[in-house]
């Protein structure tokens, strides 16, 4: 027979303690609980004594989300290594010990060295390394973190409109999104990118930069992702019987969707989000690397990794530094969002 | 069967329809085929008219399309825009080339990558299982032409070290590959690096899922029932866990495959091999549509075929889905 | 007495889980005769399924360890047996039917490749032509209709009773000796229970079986059950043959069970739940576990210290009683279960 006054609650923490001497049943009890509409209430000749030594505390769903987020030691660690390579691309001009194109004459082509900060050599030129991965840094970081949060956006809109009201509008979405999936995407991204994103436009007073240009060619990509998730949790939710609740109450539509339905999706967008970034990054820098993304003079890693190559075998720090740094994001990055996953949506358990 | 397999094939018939005109009005529109020759003082303004007319560029597009279709439908995929070169037997070569790549990888690393899937879902927590994890989390955090150029270095500093030349970090095959046996060893030693590099991310991501599908199978209540009515464990692993749990890496390996194209095309370059990468990017780069275009629809096309197989793959795996 | 087919002595299970160790079976002991049908009864998390599932070596030994105890099939001890010959045993001499068939069959191979594979298991050399007449046969006997053509169906292609039945047809393939049903009616709706009921009778009858059944369900229990077995919190609390359990039962757990069946023969306003919550397996509460939640113990002492042994009780021996004060019990009870038993006989 299972407990008819309590049903279960997922949400509550049950802590292990110790419940001293019991309370005198007879006086009433501690911890008798009295929930509304509780038939026993009105038996007289039952009470309820104390839980059988489990204290029971609950916790709003953010803290035991962050709670199960700080048990990842990678995804912490992770989140440390990403806030100090942020920290640095922000303040890329006072941390970079020289700029992007200063030439050291005196030192080119050199390995790395401690000497002069020339920690990661110098390029066939003279310029110090080190400030142009760390300029590079900014660029990809940036672009990267424009391409998801844009993505997100649209996608989110794109699949709760499709998922919520379904039929023709979802059709139309499904065919938009077969559509620019049957291509691959680093193709549909280099046609993209060579024909519109080789300069910066100006529409109207804004001056779209080139780089920027690149994050919104990235972004038309990516937002399928995003709204094929969204919309298959909105298709699932659509039928439950809050939104029926809701709606008998006179809530508009757009209420529900924002209200109701959006915060159930919250865990798999800030996932998918934080992957997002991570693939932009790495895409990003192929575009880079192949002449068709950020182009000279904004700085990115693609492009260095790129002219690096010319001498690869002897002056193998060119190509190396820009690579490992990517590759140290994006690891720190999918950590976090694997952390994150684990945290926001527990039932997944694809424990890494 | 036949009537989804025919249903399917005019859907996508339609869609490439669509998506070519989509493409082909927006590369129209934002370049001009013969932009690179008008740079040139050497060109003379009727080599640059006959062009013009041969290629119809003073058409309205729609009409320019329908010229395009006929074209890539009747005469070899039609031309390039500057030497007036057909597109198909290029196509074709590059297409050879870069299957060879592609199959190769894309097999050893499904072989692989549900090895170490399986093993690391049995042995779970293992020294090997974290080990897999970790390799499979770098590989998806590499990007595939740094990883090409690591390795290109790395061999080139085996061979000044040891005179040996264990795998060639450029092009297709030697000066004199020879026929036979011969020429499949050197093409092989050409191709192992290319190979090796594609197979890193896809093994990274198949070994992970093929872990988790794994996972997931051993727990579920019919392995539970296959113990109970006393099978050995290995029939119970194999014949009842592994069999359902190769189901889903169908569809993610269909679903890869648009990345492993990409993959693809930067690998061809850095190893500068005859590819359809390599010809793409150059296409790109002389900014002549009509080898893009035909490349586009070449590679959709490969595309919906390949998701088709997939999909009769997976109804022949999984009979909940049969006859859809 | 005939000796018993199955004979658990003192059989403590414990799970090693992050939050602590889970004491899912602790000193359970029961018998089970040959051709009877006995009960096992108990809220979720009772322990009901582990104490048979471990027997048979079907649960994950890290983090599940078999602390102590016996259970002797045959006077052989399955938990020390070498896992060949239980391998042996299981689905063979001692098979199981699960509770949700829609899971428990593997979806991607046929039914009666999966029956198949239950006989051709224990019987090596069996022709796959000998085995499909005899996996047809089976499925006649449980009642599945156009046998010949089901075999080569997949389990989405039947009903969910249908399962059910070709799970029972999988379990009795071998002619088992001891036949587990663990909530075989669990998952099907209603009127598919009362079918699958008759299924066991006739399995029961082909086979000669015993059977073990797992339920929550008192209904089942009723209809089926010669003897039952009463658990909580991982221990037997009470052990009778049915009747008693239902007319006069002698622990307060199970008054309080046979309090709460809903009656259609009574005037009742309230149903009569037990009040409170199952307790955690990590921490059961000293003493009885059942006395948070006890009418009859009222805050007494020796309740909230001293574990109750499982004692006999009345005349015969054959009444068991782990309560304290079950002598008190007796004189007060007589529950309104009895006429559910006798409704149902």
């Amino acid at each position: 027979m299972t407990d008819p006054v309590r049903p279960d609650k997922t949400t509550l923490h049950a802590s292990v303690g110790s419940s001293g001497s019991p309370p005198d049943p007879r006086l009433g009890g501690g911890g008798a609980i009295a929930l509304p509409n509780d038939p026993l209430a009105e038996s007289p000749s039952l009470e309820l004594s104390y839980e059988s030594g489990v204290e029971l505390k609950a916790r709003s769903q953010w803290a035991y989300a962050r709670i199960r987020f700080f048990r990842h030691r990678l995804a912490v660690a992770s989140l440390v290594v990403l806030i100090l390579v942020a920290l640095v691309a922000i303040f890329a001009k006072q941390i970079a010990p020289y700029g992007y194109d200063e030439l050291d004459l005196d030192n080119i082509a050199a390995s790395p060295t401690l000497e002069d900060h020339h920690w990661f050599g110098t390029d066939l030129l003279g310029r110090d390394y080190l400030s142009r991965v760390i300029f590079g840094v900014r660029t990809s970081l940036w672009v990267a973190v424009f391409v998801a949060v844009l993505s997100t956006l649209i996608g989110t809109a794109f699949g709760a409109v499709a998922g919520y009201y379904g039929g023709t509008v979802d059709n139309l979405l499904m065919r938009f999104t077969d559509l620019i999936l049957t291509l691959p995407g680093l193709a549909v991204l280099l046609t993209a990118a060579a024909y519109l994103g080789s300069s910066s436009s100006q529409v109207g007073p804004l001056t779209i930069s080139q780089p920027m240009k690149v994050g919104l060619i990235l972004a038309f990509l990516f937002w399928t992702g995003l709204a094929r998730i969204v919309r298959g949790v909105f298709l699932s939710l659509r039928e439950k019987e809050f939104v029926e609740a809701a709606k008998a109450s006179g809530a508009s539509d757009m209420r529900i969707i924002v209200r109701h339905i959006l915060p159930n999706c919250i865990g798999p967008i800030v996932v998918t989000m934080t992957l997002i970034i991570a693939t932009a990054i790495l895409v990003e820098a192929a575009l880079s690397f192949l002449g068709f993304g950020i182009q000279p003079p904004n700085p990115a890693l693609g492009s260095l990794i790129a002219d690096g190559q010319v001498q690869g075998f002897e002056t193998w720090w060119l190509v190396t530094f820009p690579g490992l740094v990517i590759v140290i994001i994006a690891l720190a990055v999918n950590f976090i969002g694997d952390g994150l996953r684990d945290a926001l949506d527990p039932t997944q358990r694809i424990r890494a | 069967m036949l009537t989804f397999v025919i249903r399917r094939l005019l859907y996508s018939v339609v869609v490439l329809l669509a998506a070519s005109f989509i493409i082909f009005t927006f590369v129209s529109v934002s370049g001009d085929p013969v932009a690179f020759l008008r740079m040139q003082p050497t060109a003379s303004e009727v080599t640059i008219q006959r062009i013009e007319e041969r290629k119809h560029l003073n058409e309205p597009i729609p009409v320019q399309y329908v010229y395009w279709l006929k074209d890539m439908l009747t005469n070899q995929f039609g031309t390039t825009t500057i030497g007036d070169r057909p597109i198909l037997p290029d196509l074709t070569r590059v297409m050879g080339h870069t299957l060879q790549l592609i199959v190769a990888a894309e097999l050893l690393a499904i072989l692989v990558a549900v090895g170490i899937g399986v093993y690391s879902a049995l042995r779970q927590y293992s020294v090997f299982d974290y080990s897999a994890t970790t390799f499979s989390f770098i590989g998806l955090a590499t990007p595939v032409f740094w990883l090409a150029l690591m390795l290109q270095v790395l061999f080139v500093y085996i061979y000044q070290w040891t005179g040996v030349r264990i795998f060639y970090v450029a092009n297709l095959s030697g000066i004199d590959p020879g026929s036979g046996l011969h020429f499949v060893l050197d093409r092989a030693q050409h191709l192992a690096l290319p190979v090796l590099v594609l197979m890193v991310a896809s093994i990274a991501s198949y070994s992970r899922y093929m872990r988790a599908s794994m996972l997931e199978v051993v727990n579920s209540d019919y392995v539970r029932t296959a113990r109970a009515k006393g099978l050995p464990e290995r029939s119970v692993t194999m014949r009842h866990a592994f069999r359902n749990a190769l189901i889903p890496l169908v569809t993610i390996v269909a679903l890869n495959f648009g990345g492993l194209l990409g993959g693809a095309v930067v690998t061809e370059t850095v190893f500068g091999l005859d590819g359809m990468g390599l010809y793409f990017i150059n296409a790109l780069n002389n900014g002549d549509p009509y080898p893009v275009m035909a490349w586009l629809m070449v590679t959709a096309t490969l595309v919906i075929i390949f998701n088709l197989v997939a999909d009769i793959a997976y109804g022949y795996l999984d009979p909940r889905v049969r006859y859809d | 007495m005939p000796d018993p087919v199955l004979s658990v002595q003192d059989l403590t299970v414990e799970f090693n889980t992050e939050d602590g160790v889970v004491h899912a079976v602790t000193e359970v002991s029961y018998d089970l005769f040959p051709g009877e049908t006995l009960g096992i009864v108990g809220e979720s998390g009772s322990g009901k399924s582990v104490s048979v599932m471990s027997m048979l070596g079907l649960i994950p030994v890290p983090p599940g360890k078999i602390v102590s105890g016996q259970a002797r099939y045959q006077g052989r001890d399955l938990l020390t047996m070498p896992k060949k010959q239980l391998r042996n045993i299981r689905g063979g001499e001692v098979a199981m039917i699960f509770q949700d068939p829609m899971t428990s069959l593997n979806p991607v191979l046929t039914i009666g490749d999966q029956i198949a594979e239950a006989i051709q298991t224990h019987h090596p050399g069996t022709s796959d032509g000998d085995a499909r007449k005899r996996v047809v046969h089976l499925l006649e006997v449980v009642g599945v209709p156009s046998a010949e053509r089901r075999f080569d169906q997949y389990p989405h292609e039947f009903s969910g009773g249908m399962r059910q039945r070709a799970m029972i047809a999988m379990a009795i393939a071998n002619d088992p000796a001891v036949l587990i049903a663990d909530e075989p009616t669990t998952a099907l709706d209603v009127t598919i229970q009362a079918q699958i009921v008759e299924v066991m009778r006739a399995a029961q009858q082909e086979t000669d079986a015993a059977i073990i059944l797992i339920t929550h369900d008192l209904g089942l229990i009723a209809e089926l059950a010669d003897r039952v077995v009463v658990m909580y919190a991982g221990r037997v609390v009470e052990l009778s043959d049915v009747y008693t359990i239902f007319n006069a039962p002698r622990h307060p757990y199970t008054v309080g069970l046979m309090n709460s069946l809903a009656r259609v023969d009574m005037d009742q306003e309230w149903l009569k739940p037990i009040p409170g919550q199952p307790p955690s397996l990590l921490n059961r509460p000293p003493g009885c576990a059942f006395h948070p939640r006890c009418e009859f113990s009222q805050g007494r002492e020796r309740c909230r210290t001293e574990v109750p042994a499982l004692r006999s009780f009345g005349e015969g021996g054959m009444h068991l009683s782990a309560c304290h004060f079950a002598e008190e019990l007796a004189a007060q009870h007589v529950t309104a279960g009895a006429a559910a038993v006798e409704a149902s006989s």
